[in-house]
């Protein structure tokens, strides 16, 4: 642990790694508890997926047609934002079945991601790093966009608390109270989208969902209502993700993996010593 | 059978529906429906499952349009005076995982009335007089999870009261719960019949025919019948076969 705090005071890409998971918790533990006591973390997980479509897009672009400008994050946003929407739409209006649209849309983003960077000379490696993380590799320029990401998802989550928490609780109710539930739910999505995007940079596609999950679910446990299950999902997504980059750091480990291997260490914990509702599993009750 | 007096000619009725159809897709669920709803009335809905009872509190909600005929709540169409119409679920239908208080959730029947974006002080005092009247202001702090199933089912009768609504539309809220509690219910909405005009669909006739003095008898149509006339030979009508007139029989 010493040796990682003294190595976080030389080098600048630690200190850029801490923060953009100080960010991502902010946003993982607000939308990922309105993800979870909604019960869409399957269309997270497209959402997240379908970003590698994006991202490879971006990479192609740039490196192939030479569009400099374009960031793979660019891309990522794009996809998320395009797989909210159709998922959205499927959901809400569509007569087709929600699960099917959204497992095709989980397929067919990441097959496009792979077809473009199997186009793009070199670009081997960063298929891996986008799969499982690079938080190590964050860059100044990212981390800016990572600032306004989450600046966005949270002042909509604090405007519309009260509407988003009655949609999740009872939609029905919420919609013949006058409430815009679909709008509503819509909105929920696109944070989702953003939020992952800013989990796929710590933890990677593949591993992103138990970060956007695991700490809220655990939160959820003790808290008496939702504000307070994201305030300890963001505070247990930070925890997590400083330890697990500590934990990494001296024996070399993919940081990504190891985040989330400490996360879900900690969900196992809980569920063993606790109870559904709150309070410990105590062996002679 | 003798079909009944639909309900007095007020200037402008609880509820009223003209000729009213309703199918899902090519399953006619509801066909020619008329029926006049007053205010100050108890209304119980009664008939068997798939019948149409929940789709017709859904009409009436506006959260379903009716395919012909015309529906009219509180003098205007069903959507435009959502605000002043309390909805009741079964507490089995929401989740009661949910990380909330029952102030909280009371506080949600307050949604699309109130101004602004943070629940007021006001707010919280209307929550805390609508839990006095289902007798759960001590409870006000628990968690939902902590609640047994007839207390979350005040909890709900609390969020539809806490806008003060003029119409309270409750679906069988006395399903999944036990006989204790359900008389507990019963004696609740006996209290608030006072103040509101309800419309409660019930599969206990032996309430409906001690609280209401009329039944409106829902099986793809409607016809509404005097409680006292609800005999062997309606009651077999209605559900196809015979069914005992005891009380808490399931």
């Amino acid at each position: 642990m010493t040796e990682f705090l003294s190595a976080v005071a030389t080098h600048a890409f630690l200190r850029n790694a801490l923060l953009a998971g100080a960010m991502a918790s902010v946003a993982c533990g607000v939308v990922g508890s309105l993800v979870v006591v909604r019960r869409i973390t399957y269309m997270a997980g497209g959402i997240a997926h379908c970003v590698l479509g994006g991202i490879g897009a971006a990479v192609y672009l740039d490196r192939v047609h030479g569009w400099t400008w374009l960031e793979p994050l660019h891309g990522a946003l794009a996809a998320a934002l395009i797989a909210a929407f159709v998922i959205g739409f499927a959901a809400t209006r569509a007569r087709e079945r929600t699960d099917t649209v959204i497992g095709a849309v989980w397929a067919i983003g990441m097959s496009a991601g792979v077809l473009f960077l199997a186009r793009t000379p070199g670009y081997g490696v960063d298929l891996m790093s986008y799969l499982f993380g690079n938080i190590l590799v964050v860059s100044a320029r990212e981390l800016w966009l990572l600032a306004a990401l989450d600046a966005v998802v949270v002042a909509a989550a604090v405007l519309l608390h009260d509407q988003l928490s009655a949609v999740c609780f009872d939609e029905e109710f919420a919609r013949a109270r006058g409430l815009r539930v679909d709008a509503l739910f819509m909105t929920l999505l696109v944070l989702t989208a953003l939020t992952t995007v800013l989990l796929v940079l710590v933890a990677g596609i593949v591993m992103m969902l138990a970060l956007l999950t695991i700490p809220a679910a655990i939160a959820g446990r003790f808290a008496d209502r939702l504000s307070r299950m994201m305030l300890g999902g963001a505070i247990l997504t930070a925890l997590f993700t400083f330890v697990g980059l500590a934990a990494s750091y001296s024996p070399e480990l993919p940081a990504g993996a190891t985040i989330v291997a400490i996360t879900g260490a900690a969900y196992l914990i809980t569920i063993a010593l606790t109870r559904p509702h709150g309070g410990l599993r105590l062996p002679y009750r | 059978m003798t079909r009944c007096r639909t309900g007095s000619a007020a200037a402008a009725p609880a509820a009223s529906l003209e000729n009213v159809a309703f199918s899902y897709g090519r399953h006619a669920v509801l066909t020619d429906v008329s029926l006049t709803i007053a205010r100050g009335e108890f209304a119980t809905i009664v008939g068997p499952n798939g019948g149409g009872k929940t789709t017709l509190i859904k009409l009436l909600l506006g959260l379903l349009s009716p395919d012909s005929g015309t529906i009219r709540v509180l003098g205007t169409t069903p959507s435009a005076a959502r605000a002043r119409v309390g909805y009741v679920p079964q507490h089995a239908h929401v989740d009661q995982s949910f990380p909330a208080r029952v102030v909280d959730v009371v506080l949600m029947g307050l949604l699309g009335v109130r101004a602004g974006i943070r629940y007021s002080k006001e707010d919280l005092e209307r929550a805390r007089s609508a839990l006095e009247s289902v007798q759960l202001a001590d409870l006000s702090a628990r968690r939902l999870a902590e609640l047994s199933g007839g207390q979350r089912q005040r909890a709900l009768i609390a969020r539809a009261l806490v806008a003060e609504p003029e119409l309270m539309l409750l679906d069988e809220p006395t399903a999944h719960l036990d006989a204790s509690m359900e008389h507990e219910l019963h004696e609740l909405l006996g209290r608030l019949r006072d103040r509101v005009t309800i419309v409660l669909v019930s599969h206990d006739l032996g309430f409906v025919s001690d609280y209401a003095a009329r039944a409106i008898c829902v099986k793809n149509t409607v016809a509404v019948h005097e409680t006292c006339e609800l005999t062997g030979d309606v009651v077999r009508e209605l559900y196809g076969r015979e069914v005992r007139m005891v009380r808490h029989d399931d």
